[in-house]
């Protein structure tokens, strides 16, 4: 399956299995199984969407947004759980304000899932730990 | 076991963790979903917590009390707390996938936004409704919202949202406000907002991209207000779930499901304190939920001591 790097976003193609132990990237060597959110913008949205096998999981942000503040730290804990099953990404919706009109954001935090480029699902409002994993596990 | 374990992480859970561990508890567990802060993290101007005399955003007043307040040692679990409950003299809480126990609780779960109960309400969530102007106000700019309520949040937010967007009516049942009479003149004054008073809102409209606006009933008939966004600050409805157990709340409540406290923020049930907005009576401000989170956690103290 195809997988788009975290760090420096290449495609790589590796074999889907229950879990990995290891995997790098072909072209950065720096691991597949994410450490960091990657942020995501205008310039490489559209390239992770389309090119991710795996489901991409997108939190519009901003850093005024006391909620949003609040499910950081979640964001960033449940993410560790879903190596190489699901993709991790922020969007600050500040810096990024045609992203933001693109996808019709009119409240933050909103969480939104991609599949293969398309959005499939959507969540406002700030989402405890629980209910983030269940909002992934039902798209994996 | 925890000597006192902490359940929400606003002003009232902060300043209880300080003086707690500060006062001599060793196991002091602050259990917060995410970020500690609070609700007010959502306000966008604070200007009523002496010695901070800046105007300041809600985040920007909590922004440094984790740090300080973890000092002693206060422990952040970024765990939700499911359900407390009791067995002999020992607390049980359930996080969902294992049971705590400890020797006192504070709950100061605080309070959560209401929804107006409107038609339209809960399809348009998140596509044009908020209960957040300082997270949402951003995607309106120069755009026309709509303001229902008439208490001191939904004035204020109304006075920031006139900064940002084009016009701002605010709905409200009532001829008169329940708010500070500052802050009515300041609204009064202000030529960006329009007053709908003795008025409700009717429905909520919209479109596949959201809220378009909003039918208002006024003792003229009804009106269609043009709106992008619609904010709601009908009142605060108190975090008490996880209080709740078979054959009812673990301990006394009001009939609006306030925890009852004494002066020193204890509840019926021995060892079990609450403090801020979620008590009865609360005055609802970031100082007085600190002082409460204070007094109860002197009062944890002392009932972890006698024991």
């Amino acid at each position: 399956m195809k997988i788009v790097c975290p760090h420096c976003f290449q495609i790589n193609n590796i074999p889907k299995k229950e879990s990995y132990a290891k995997a790098n990237c072909g072209k950065c060597k720096n691991s597949l199984l994410q450490k960091n959110l990657i942020n995501l913008g205008e310039a490489n949205l559209d390239e992770v969407l389309v090119n991710s096998e795996i489901p991409v999981i997108v939190d519009f942000w901003a850093p005024w947004c006391g909620p949003c503040k609040m499910m950081g730290p979640v964001f960033e804990k449940v993410s560790k759980n879903f190596a190489l099953k699901a993709l991790f990404a922020k969007v600050n919706t500040e810096n990024e304000q045609n992203l933001g009109a693109r996808f019709g954001i009119r409240s933050i935090p909103t969480l939104a899932v991609f599949k293969n480029g398309k959005e499939v699902d959507r969540l406002s409002g700030a989402l405890d730990e629980n209910g983030l994993k269940q909002l992934v596990q039902k798209h994996l | 076991m925890l000597d006192l374990a902490i359940v929400g992480g606003g002003p009232a859970g902060l300043t209880a963790g300080l003086y707690a561990t500060r006062g001599g508890l060793k196991n002091v567990v602050m259990f917060e979903k995410g970020m500690p802060g609070g609700q007010i993290t959502q306000s966008s101007e604070i200007e009523n917590y002496p010695g901070v005399s800046d105007v300041v955003s809600g985040i920007e007043l909590m922004e440094k009390w984790p740090e300080q307040c973890q000092r002693f040692g206060l422990k952040h679990e970024m765990v939700e707390i499911q359900k407390i409950s009791k067995d002999g003299d020992t607390f049980l809480l359930d996080t969902g996938s294992e049971t705590v126990e400890a020797k006192s609780v504070l709950v100061c779960t605080g309070s959560n936004p209401r929804k107006a109960g409107l038609k339209g309400e809960e399809e348009f969530t998140g596509k044009g409704v908020s209960y957040c102007a300082t997270c949402d106000g951003f995607f309106y700019k120069e755009k026309e919202v709509v303001v229902v309520g008439g208490g001191d949040t939904a004035l204020e937010e109304a006075l920031y949202l006139a900064k940002i967007c084009s016009k701002v009516t605010l709905v409200h049942r009532r001829d008169g406000f329940r708010a500070s009479p500052a802050t009515i003149e300041r609204v009064k004054e202000n030529d960006k907002i329009e007053l709908l008073l003795e008025s409700t809102v009717e429905e909520i409209v919209g479109d596949k991209m959201g809220v378009t606006g909003v039918k208002v009933e006024t003792k003229e008939g009804s009106v269609d207000v043009d709106a992008m966004g619609i904010f709601i600050f009908v009142g605060y409805d108190v975090n008490n779930s996880v209080l709740k157990n078979e054959g009812g709340f673990l301990c006394d409540v009001n009939n609006w499901g306030e925890v009852r406290v004494d002066l020193k923020m204890r509840t019926s049930v021995d060892g079990l304190f609450a403090a801020g907005d979620v008590r009865e009576d609360a005055a609802k401000q970031v100082v007085c939920a600190a002082g409460d989170g204070a007094t109860a956690a002197l009062s944890a103290i002392s009932y972890v001591e006698g024991h």
